[in-house]
């Protein structure tokens, strides 16, 4: 009773507050109302969208839960959020450890050009990933493609990247990490140059050995760095969407081999004209990210 | 002093959105920025290559009394999804008039309330100058509304290696091939052969084999009341086909047409021929291009198909249906399809248009075989089959399993079974 009453003072207090100061709460509401119209009523509308039958232009019917139904015995639903797992895996482990690598090296005094490598090391992150997909798409292509020449004249059997169910996701993954290695090393940089040069020095002087300073000094004193990357490469991993659709197509692959959630959202939404069902997965992608989001903030919790 | 600055802010705010708000799709290129609502301006929205730009200067000189704005739009999915939500929208004064419209006509036929009846502006007449098959697509079931007039069509032809083809012993001439392949038998004796006296295939997909097919039948998955007739024999009969096909060894891979794989195979002459559109002209060229000279065009096996073609449509907000009408009926006579097909290569739909000599030329690269006459004929006599708004679902959903026989193995039966399953909780979503 008494905290409610406190609520509503407070919010008194707030809207005392704003026409305090209307001037400057003028200048900022550009940004909320643009936030409202794109950024809010899509994520209300998806949410009622969520409960109806919807093809896109006719008129949208109330069906409750049955979506949700629908979507709990969906194996294709599972299957894409284990895909997207596994992708997210595959893809953030290497890259993390090639980034940490890259920045590593960026850093120390014996690399020269290290402004041109950083651009390098950059590009691919802005280049039209259409582009990337039609590269990668030859590199990994079934019957002749480059990887599965070497392949072949090396002796082995050739690899179905398009069909084999870890195949496409290697071929996924691998265009993840290149896309995102350079990025995520030119976030491990300015975290590395943060560190005194003074720790070095001392540990140094102690005798202490490059591995050693490596596991001992910049990582942990890079761990916060380290988060960020992980949580920004888990949303990212969670959305992934361009590079199957680009390499298999909006089907996945056979059998779905590399539907990933985002996929199969914009298969049911876009292709199909489920907009309902669509909407659901987006609901479903929402709590997966969720939890993920939750873990994450235990963990960083926990430390403090 | 405040005051009078943070009055002129929340004004400057208020025009701000108050601007935002008219100008709503500022998006296509050229827009118009007319103000004032000149009752007389007719706009259209179409995407890049989709209507020939110099037949649209000529609609200005025509109706010179309207003032013509054609906005280019972002082809593809983007454009149907832009095209949807506008249909979903209440808001329609800033609406074009006329809209061009990809194959996937048919998925608007049930919101034919958003588009004006052309047969209330002269749609009857004009449509006896079209092949019945092309204009079937853009009617409602019922045969009440005529919510599009044609545009181009897409009528296939087989695309083959002509060197290949004598060398093995199976035909010399296209019309020897048409005559050989214009059973389904025949077609598959055709396909042994080249697979067994030169290693070489004319089908890349189970999938693509299904539905080249599916494109030659007078009916689809759906009745004109769109119910789902998917599950019959005559599309049960289309799989066997293919999955016997699939079986005998006839199908090259999983390659998907006209993909950077299906280019490779055609260049490493595994793949030597091609039952596809007439639009798949360029794209061979392209990919073979050390080839030039060596292909030839017959009629598509067993039956002539069609794979594509756009139309044009007038909205029912369209404050000018009357003139808008008429000036897609002006973009689409037989004279300016000529012009489109030479300027563009978009194929005619017009009767008079296919039967003209105008479209006749001699390619190159078919070693000076006029492929037009084999494409205008093919136009005529493609069957009309009913495309459902839900014709995706299906499809999406018997190519998926196909493509799981082929490449996992998956047992024939379960997979018809476990699309006709997919499709029926697609249909109740």
């Amino acid at each position: 009773m008494t905290q409610q009453k406190e609520m509503k003072k407070d919010r008194g207090k707030v809207w005392r507050e704003i026409k305090k100061n209307k001037g400057p709460y003028l200048l900022i509401s550009p940004f909320f109302i643009t936030f409202i119209i794109f950024g809010l009523f899509p994520v209300v509308f998806s949410v009622y969208l969520a409960l109806s039958s919807w093809d896109g232009i006719g008129d949208m019917e109330f069906v409750g839960l049955r979506n949700f139904e629908f979507l709990i015995k969906d194996a294709m639903f599972w299957k894409s959020i284990a895909n997207t797992l596994l992708i997210w895996f595959i893809s953030t482990v290497p890259m993390i450890v090639l980034a940490l690598i890259i920045a590593f090296l960026l850093n120390s005094a014996f690399v020269k050009f290290s402004e041109f490598y950083k651009t390098l090391y950059f590009l691919p992150n802005v280049t039209a990933i259409v582009a990337v997909a039609i590269i990668f798409g030859v590199i990994f292509a079934p019957s002749y493609g480059l990887i599965n020449y070497f392949l072949t004249t090396l002796g082995f059997d050739a690899i179905d990247w398009h069909n084999n169910s870890l195949g496409v996701k290697v071929a996924v993954a691998a265009m993840i990490i290149w896309r995102w290695t350079g990025y995520n090393a030119i976030i491990f940089l300015a975290g590395l140059q943060k560190i005194p040069e003074s720790l070095y020095e001392a540990a140094r002087i102690d005798g202490a050995s490059t591995k050693d300073i490596f596991l001992k000094i910049t990582i942990p004193l890079l761990k916060p760095v380290l988060l960020f990357v992980v949580i920004t490469s888990t949303i990212g991993g969670m959305q992934t969407f361009v590079e199957p659709q680009l390499l298999v197509g909006n089907s996945g692959g056979a059998g779905g081999e590399g539907m990933t959630i985002v996929l199969y959202l914009y298969q049911q939404a876009f292709v199909k004209n489920l907009y309902g069902y669509g909407s659901a997965i987006a609901i479903g992608l929402f709590a997966i990210i969720m939890l993920f989001s939750l873990i994450n903030w235990k963990v960083v919790d926990q430390k403090k | 002093m405040k005051k009078i600055i943070g009055l002129f802010l929340s004004l400057a705010l208020v025009m701000v959105i108050a601007a935002c708000g008219n100008s709503g799709d500022g998006n296509g290129e050229g827009s118009g920025k007319s103000s004032g609502k000149d009752s007389d301006k007719i706009t259209l929205w179409y995407w890049n290559r989709g209507l020939d730009e110099s037949v649209l200067e000529k609609v200005k000189e025509e109706f010179p009394d309207v003032e013509f704005v054609a906005q280019k739009l972002p082809p593809g999915g983007d454009y149907k999804t832009k095209l949807s939500s506008l249909l979903a929208s209440k808001k329609t004064d800033d609406a074009p008039d006329l809209v061009l419209m990809n194959i996937w006509v048919s998925e608007f036929l049930p919101h034919e309330d958003k588009f004006a009846n052309l047969f209330d502006y002269g749609g009857k007449e004009f449509i006896q100058n079209f092949p019945e098959w092309k204009v079937n697509q853009a009617i409602t079931g019922d045969g009440e509304k005529l919510i599009a007039v044609p545009v181009d069509t897409a009528p296939t032809g087989f695309f083959y290696r002509e060197d290949v083809f004598k060398d093995l012993g199976i035909a010399s001439t296209p019309e020897e091939l048409t005559e050989k392949i214009s059973t389904w038998d025949g077609y598959v004796e055709v396909l042994k052969t080249l697979k067994d006296k030169g290693n070489t295939y004319a089908e890349a997909s189970i999938q693509n084999a299904f539905s080249s097919s599916l494109n030659k039948l007078d009916k689809r998955f759906f009745d004109e009341e769109n119910n789902f007739i998917g599950d019959e024999a005559h599309i049960k009969e289309v799989w066997d086909k293919v999955i016997d096909l699939d079986k005998q060894g006839l199908v090259l891979g999983n390659i998907e047409d006209q993909s950077q794989e299906w280019n490779a195979a055609i260049n490493n002459n595994e793949l030597v021929g091609y039952d596809g559109p007439v639009w798949a002209k360029d794209i061979i060229m392209d990919a073979a291009a050390e080839t030039s000279g060596k292909w030839k065009v017959a009629r598509s096996p067993f039956s002539d198909g069609n794979d594509g073609g756009s139309f044009l449509a007038v909205l029912n907000s369209s404050k000018n249906p009357e003139v808008s009408a008429e000036i897609a009926k002006f973009i689409n006579s037989a004279e300016n399809q000529i012009e489109s097909y030479k300027n563009l290569s978009l194929f005619p739909s017009a009767i008079e248009a296919l039967d003209s000599d105008k479209i006749n030329h001699e390619e190159e690269f078919f070693g000076g075989q006029n492929t037009t006459e084999i494409f205008s004929e093919a136009a005529k006599n493609v069957q009309s089959a009913y495309k459902g708004p839900q014709e995706s679902i299906a499809l999406t959903a018997f190519t998926d399993e196909l493509e799981l026989v082929k490449t996992k193995g998956k047992d024939p039966e379960k997979a018809w079974e476990d699309a006709l399953k997919q499709i029926e909780r697609d249909l109740s979503l």
